[in-house]
């Protein structure tokens, strides 16, 4: 093998390395800003008493198994989140498949200032299975 | 020699001016001028009467004293307008205490979006109806009004919550002229937005 090839070997391998490294949650991150940052805005901070906040959230941190449910199939019940009430539904979000719904569950989980740990994926299919033994 | 230095001199002069920012003194007005008689006329607003979130008429008339932030939006928008009312609100934020200026949120879907309805919306905004108007009234004339604030706006089922808008925000002054407008959904456009109303408001209180 030659000098070049070795060195493009070396810089491919170094900038997938990077890459991969830069953002855990690119793909989550990517599905939030399309599916759920309109509402709930990139940063997470909702849109006074009409959208919650999923950043620093104390309904979320209470209830944060529930994301892939409510990613699914929406929710409709009232919330109080940091102290105010929402009332208005969130519809389901469609479309997304089971892997597209655990990358927006674990971005969201560590998003901003968020610190919630993470969800696997087994677990994600769990909670989604358990909702269709439900329906 | 002497033609280096006159190159030189000249280039700085034009990067010093070009980099230099420009702080508009005064807005331009926005849209094609149409001559009338040899006259000129500016693009204005034309009249509409619309009822708001406590069932007032407001008009041309009734804004007339004020300057005033236009947008296009309906309350079960799942797409942009969210993002546009949150950049809305910031500039409400700014300009809480300064009279002058109004907010008026016209809404794209009045057959839902009736008076009971954008009541709730704004007071879950928690805006006072004041200050900010979310108005309804007839559809074709909402559309064609649409039209003259640049907004395009169409009903178009296949577009999400049904309909297809662009999130514009826009400045207009005391005699029905659009003065500025910024992106809704891009937050740097609407800081510059910002500094320009205040360039307006500068514009009445001299
Ligand atoms: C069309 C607007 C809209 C979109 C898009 C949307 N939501 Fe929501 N979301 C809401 C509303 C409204 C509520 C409040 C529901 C209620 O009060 O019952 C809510 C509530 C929530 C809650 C529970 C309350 C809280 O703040 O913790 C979570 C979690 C949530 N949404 C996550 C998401 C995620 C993740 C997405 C993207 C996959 C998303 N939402 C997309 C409007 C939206």
């Amino acid at each position: 093998m030659n000098i070049r090839s070795k060195l493009v070997i070396l810089c491919s391998t170094l900038f997938l390395l990077v890459s991969c490294q830069e953002d855990r949650f690119k793909q989550g991150k990517v599905l939030y800003e399309f599916h759920c940052a309109s509402c709930h805005m990139d940063d997470g901070t909702g849109l006074a008493q009409l959208y919650p906040p999923l950043d620093n959230a104390d309904w979320l941190r209470e209830n944060k198994t529930r994301l892939p449910e409510i990613i699914v199939h929406g929710i409709s019940d009232s919330l109080v989140v940091n102290g105010q009430l929402y009332t208005i539904p969130m519809s389901p979000v469609y479309g997304l498949s089971q892997v597209e719904v655990s990358n927006i569950t674990n971005y969201v989980l560590s998003a901003w200032s968020n610190d919630l740990g993470s969800m696997g994926f087994r677990e994600v299919q769990e909670h989604l299975e358990d909702l269709k033994i439900q329906d | 020699m002497r033609n280096v230095i006159y190159s030189i001199t000249l280039l700085a002069f034009f990067l010093f001016v070009g980099c230099s920012e420009k702080k508009p003194s005064k807005l331009p007005i926005i849209g094609y001028p149409k001559i009338v008689n040899g006259d000129t006329i500016q693009h204005t607003i034309p009249d509409f009467s619309f009822v708001n979130q406590d069932s007032q008429k407001v008009d041309n008339q009734f804004l007339s004293d004020n300057i005033y932030i236009a947008d296009f939006f309906f309350t079960s928008c799942p797409s942009i307008c969210p993002k546009v009312k949150k950049q809305m609100l910031r500039i409400h934020d700014e300009y809480k205490n300064e009279d002058l200026l109004k907010l008026v949120s016209y809404t794209l879907d009045p057959k839902r979006d009736n008076v009971e309805i954008l009541k709730m919306y704004s007071s879950n905004l928690g805006v006072d109806s004041d200050k900010w108007h979310f108005l309804t009234g007839d559809k074709g004339e909402i559309f064609d009004l649409a039209d003259d604030y640049f907004v395009v706006a169409k009903e178009d089922p296949e577009a999400p919550g049904g309909f297809d808008h662009s999130g514009k925000i826009l400045l207009v002054d005391k005699d029905r002229h659009v003065r500025a407008f910024a992106e809704g959904t891009d937050p740097e456009d609407v800081t510059e937005f910002i500094s320009e109303i205040a360039v307006l408001i500068d514009e009445y209180k001299k």
